[in-house]
């Protein structure tokens, strides 16, 4: 049973080693209607990600200490049980080509900072209905 | 008492680094090696409790390396599992053959799979239903431990490193699985090791994003920025807002941050000790650096009317007092915030009111 067939708000894993960027997200997000889980670096969302819990999507900064945003996304698909989640990658770095490599690691989508909270909102959507479609 | 040892022959790196991840918390010591030469050496080397080894990698294959340890009278006793990718062929009467404990796909249906494998082989459980399988071509070793374990020559294979080193074998994955877009959603030419990756991207060594179709390839970003209108949606820097100064002749219009205006919140300074494990498991529950609203009663004294427009210029013109902000126009605020102002910015101005804060204590 998922989480949406028992009642239960689906979760979305927010990775950011900002506080205040990982706080406004948690707002937007919880405004979609989904529990946050926020983690403020790479090795922290890795271990939440093994945790057992489901995500409906997971957000992460590319640029995180101890393991990079690319770097989880391709842990992620080492297990087929993670790799169904869709990622959304964002970052404040001008560097063109992260797009490239959040891509080929494996992300769904790409947002670079600064975002406005409509963007996001629906860069999330889109994610999660396409996964959810894929899916069925 | 020592950590059990497990050897890892696999040459995609993520798969390595996972189980790296993944047995550091089990308390079990991982060895990895990127192909089988390597490997027959850090198995002589290390004497492992348990050896995984992918069946496809440059050098002696996993089946090679299973049947030199299952060969030698020392070290049969060793559990070998073999990691077949899901698209690679897999021989499972050769798994047999060679005395094979087990085999697992990669990507892993879930990494506790692995680990709960690895456990109940490593405490030399079997429950008779899955891969445990007889060790045959049994011979006597030279009395050191793997007996300095070689390849049976007639199964010596030339050396292919060269030419293997051109495959990914990445998060368990070839290329025909990138291909088929199973990562992400675009599709990939040609795929290929970078010469030196930058810090910044410390695992992307085995895809090179210049080879990827996207809507971000080198010809849009060629034409960078799109259009004339861009510029208008960028944060604005420190010296643009000089040079306003300077041509509008006022200094009123951008005036300095005063960072008692945001006394509205309460942001507790987290170190790091604090970011326990019991902490990071009740994440959900109990986020941290939470903003709580001092005074509740300020939103009934709110006196906020119509839509801002542009923060950075209406705010200081129409001279609002945060005091007279509701909880929902501050959050207004702080999205547009993250909207105009680049992370180190707001970096910058939260250690500032932290520092502020905390001189007022």
């Amino acid at each position: 049973m998922n989480q949406e067939q028992s009642g239960e708000q689906a979760r979305v894993l927010v990775a950011d080693d900002d506080p205040a960027i990982l706080r406004l997200i948690k707002t937007i997000v919880e405004k979609e209607g989904y529990t946050v889980v926020p983690a403020r670096d790479g090795k922290e969302a890795y271990k939440l990600l093994q945790s057992g819990e489901q995500f409906a999507a997971a957000i992460f900064d590319v640029v995180m200490p101890y393991i990079q945003g690319t770097e989880l996304v391709r842990y992620m698909h080492s297990e087929k049980k993670l790799m169904k989640i869709p990622v959304l990658m964002m970052t404040a770095e001008q560097n063109p080509r992260l797009s490239g490599e959040s891509f080929s690691a494996g992300a769904v989508a790409f947002l670079p900072k600064p975002f406005t909270t409509s963007q996001l909102q629906m860069m999330l959507r889109t994610c999660v209905r396409k996964n959810q479609v894929n899916q069925k | 008492m020592s950590k059990p040892k497990l050897l890892l022959a696999d040459d995609s790196l993520t798969i390595q680094k996972v189980v790296n991840l993944t047995f550091a918390d089990e308390g079990i010591e991982v060895f990895t090696v990127s192909d089988g030469d390597a490997a027959m050496r850090k198995f002589n080397e290390v004497a492992p409790d348990l050896v995984l080894a992918d069946v496809n990698m440059p050098g002696p294959d996993g089946y090679q390396i299973c049947e030199a340890i299952k060969q030698d009278e020392l070290t049969k006793h060793i559990p070998v599992i073999l990691l077949v990718g899901s698209f690679e062929p897999f021989d499972e009467e050769k798994a047999r053959s060679v005395g094979a404990d087990d085999f697992l796909t990669k990507p892993f249906q879930s990494i506790r799979q692995l680990v709960s494998r690895v456990s109940d082989l490593l405490e030399g459980k079997t429950d008779g239903n899955d891969f445990p399988l007889p060790v045959e071509n049994e011979t006597v070793s030279d009395g050191s431990f793997g007996g300095n374990l070689e390849m049976p020559p007639n199964e010596q294979q030339p050396d292919t490193v060269a030419e293997s080193s051109e495959n990914l074998g990445d998060v368990g994955m070839d290329d025909e699985m990138i291909q088929s877009s199973q990562i992400g959603s675009l599709p990939i030419d040609e795929v290929h090791r970078f010469e030196s990756a930058p810090v910044y991207q410390s695992f992307a060594e085995d895809l090179d994003p210049s080879s990827i179709k996207s809507p971000y390839n080198s010809e849009i970003i060629a034409d960078y920025p799109p259009d004339e209108n861009w510029a208008k949606t960028q944060p604005l820097s420190k010296a643009d807002l000089e040079e306003f100064r300077k041509v509008s002749g006022t200094d009123k219009t951008t005036p300095d941050l005063n960072f008692d205006e945001l006394d509205l919140l309460e942001i507790p300074q987290v170190t790091d000790s604090e970011l326990t494990e019991r902490e990071i498991s009740s994440a959900s529950a109990a986020p941290p650096n939470d903003f709580t609203l001092k005074d509740e009663t300020i939103i009934e004294n709110q006196n906020v009317t119509g839509e801002i427009v542009d923060p950075q210029i209406e705010t200081v013109n129409n001279t609002i007092q945060p005091e007279h902000l509701s909880a929902e126009s501050v959050e207004a605020i702080a999205s547009r915030v993250v909207e105009k102002l680049s992370g180190r910015v707001i970096k910058q101005i939260v250690r500032e009111v932290i520092a502020q804060m905390e001189r007022r204590k």
